[in-house]
């Protein structure tokens, strides 16, 4: 069934707004909080006049909405009416949601700041650079809760040094070293999305759970949104890999005041607690630049930005060149005057 | 007999004090502050002042000990075995006779010019023989005009600068091919710092996740095994000491 969600003063549709967070109708302007609008929705629901169709059909201007088996919110390629896949949500509804805090504008904003930010990039970049496609899509991710536990043996060496006369002491003392500590690592995510690469998810991290919220299907109205592709068990082992790293650190920072440390043995211990679903926010921008396409993605809640500029490979012969004689020269008068 | 035995006592007491004198008259050929020589009078006693005044200052300043001897014949002697009895038979030497220092001989009749030094493990490791024939050189060109004072002066700045040049870092950086190839390594490590900037880094890492970012440490122990001691000989170079000869290096030539 295909969701759009009315405005109760003129049946117009309404959408999430990012900056106010709340629902707002893009042609009376009205404003409703999110919770409202879900409350009405689910009595015009009781009514029996839902639009159940096998493909989906988009209530406003009638056209088919081509999507793939995931995807869950969406636009009609037609009207560009916001449009959600309700009974895909609700045969597995997420758990939590963090909404869009920021509008497209913004995150052209961000991108276009970024892309002034390279000293390494193309002269002509930032004004030739065409953002293609801005895209604010709610990624999938399990948000996994840890209890680890580590049993670390390791020899502690501490060197001193004494001078008698024409002899010198070098003295090292051997210590055993033991460290066993338990610790719970809270929501760590792990994207589920095929489609987005992890390595870019990760780098997005981290998300403010404190604006954590319970899901509420109008948060996904004018975005797009995905349902997981992978389940938490089939992601277990990327997140416990990330757990034994985070453990195994946090063992070897409290161990202080040695020379050097050489780890004998070490036993974690790691048990996954739960493993939520939840829909975080991420603008995607897909840009091109001397006919070659560029990604990049915005933390929809903080704004941190992940991609990767183009480097002009004249720049980056002109920096080496240039630090290179400036170094040489500046050592040679500074060798000439104080040597 | 009391006052036999006190005149006694005082004879022993002015033989023993007048003796003293004697042997010291015999060893020393001048007091024991002198550190310029000019048996020909080739220096004004001003100059001789202000080298004196310089020489003290900088043996404070270098743990070095200077001295200029400016004689009218070697005797016989080769210059560098002249200058070697010179520097023992005057107890020349920073801190004790023979100890480390630089003189310039300069013989007048046969216009014999030779630095010396007496060496410590602190010149044997900065001036070697090419500087010290630098040294030479440096003073020969006044000597040639007979600026004995203005030779003098050289040497002892140009013993300094030597000394010094190797105590100050920046002088690694007289090498062209040194300075270019640190240009080159600041260069590539900056180079790639900058393209590496232009990729985003993850930035999450347990801290972020960790409950109330603390741990619960069960069990803490750090136990002291054993201790392990390695011995290293610090060689000091060459023999040190009035007793035990001394070594030293010098540069000869005419002027």
């Amino acid at each position: 069934m295909v969701l759009e969600y009315q405005c109760p003063s003129c049946g117009a549709k309404m959408k999430f707004d990012a900056k106010l967070q709340k629902m707002i109708c893009e042609y009376c302007g009205a404003i409703k909080e999110v919770s409202e609008v879900e409350q009405e929705q689910e009595q015009q629901q009781q009514k029996p006049e839902p639009v159940e169709v096998k493909q989906y059909i988009c209530p406003s201007c009638g056209a088919e909405i081509i999507t793939d088996e995931h995807t869950t919110a969406t636009f009609c390629s037609f009207c560009q009416s916001p449009t959600l896949m309700e009974d895909r949500i609700l045969a597995d509804m997420p758990k939590y949601v963090i909404p869009f805090q920021f509008d497209k504008k913004h995150a052209k904003e961000i991108y276009r700041e970024w892309t002034k930010k390279g000293l390494l990039t193309p002269s002509g970049f930032h004004k030739e650079a065409t953002i293609e496609k801005i895209t604010g899509i709610y990624v999938p991710f399990w948000l996994y809760d840890y209890q680890a536990e580590i049993e670390l043996l390791a020899e502690g060496k501490k060197v001193r040094t004494e001078r008698h006369g024409d002899t010198e002491y070098v003295h090292t003392d051997h210590f055993q070293v033991m460290r066993h500590l338990r610790t719970e690592y809270e929501k760590i995510p792990a994207d589920a999305s095929e489609a987005m690469d992890d390595a870019t998810m990760d780098c997005l991290e981290p998300y403010d759970y404190k604006k954590l919220m319970e899901f509420q299907m109008p948060f996904l109205s004018g975005f797009f949104a995905e349902k997981y592709n992978y389940t938490d068990e089939q992601l277990e082992d990327r997140i416990a890999n990330r757990v034994n790293s985070y453990i195994y650190q946090a063992a070897m920072d409290s161990i202080k005041g040695y020379t050097s440390v050489d780890v004998r043995n070490k036993n974690i211990q790691m048990k996954k607690e739960t493993a939520e679903y939840a829909m975080l926010p991420v603008w995607m921008l897909n840009y091109q630049y001397k006919d070659k396409m560029y990604s990049f993605a915005i933390n929809g809640q903080t704004g941190r930005f992940v991609g990767k500029l183009p480097l002009s490979y004249a720049k980056v012969a002109g920096c080496f060149s240039g630090i290179f004689l400036g170094i040489t020269i500046l050592l040679r008068v500074i060798g000439g005057l104080l040597g | 007999m009391k006052k036999y035995v006190i005149a006694l006592f005082c004879t022993l007491v002015f033989l023993c004090g007048s003796g003293e004198a004697a042997l010291a008259d015999n060893t020393l050929v001048t007091n024991g502050n002198q550190r310029v020589f000019d048996e020909v009078d080739k220096l004004t006693d001003e100059q001789e002042q202000e080298l004196e005044e310089k020489i003290q200052k900088l043996r404070e300043e270098e743990k070095q000990d200077f001295a200029i001897a400016i004689v009218s014949s070697l005797n016989g002697w080769d210059p560098d075995s002249y200058a070697d009895n010179f520097w023992l038979n005057n107890r020349l030497g920073y801190e004790y006779s023979g100890g480390p220092g630089f003189l310039l001989l300069v013989a007048t009749q046969s216009r014999d010019v030779c630095v010396y030094i007496s060496d410590s493990e602190e010149t044997e490791e900065k001036i070697n023989n090419t500087e010290l024939d630098q040294i030479r050189e440096a003073v020969t060109v006044y000597l040639k005009n007979d600026q004995y004072a203005k030779a003098a002066d050289v040497f002892l700045d140009t013993s300094v600068k030597k000394l010094y040049e190797k105590n100050n870092f920046f002088t690694h950086f007289r090498s062209i091919f040194l300075c270019a190839l640190v240009g080159l390594v600041i260069a590539m490590i900056i180079t790639l710092i900058l393209a590496a900037n232009s990729k985003t880094k993850m930035i999450a890492n347990g801290n972020t996740y960790m409950n109330k970012n603390e741990y619960h440490m069960i069990e803490q122990t750090d136990r002291f095994v054993h201790t392990t001691t390695v011995t290293h000989h610090i060689d000091k170079g060459g023999s040190r000491g009035g007793g035990g000869g001394h070594s030293h290096r010098s540069s000869s030539g005419k002027f």
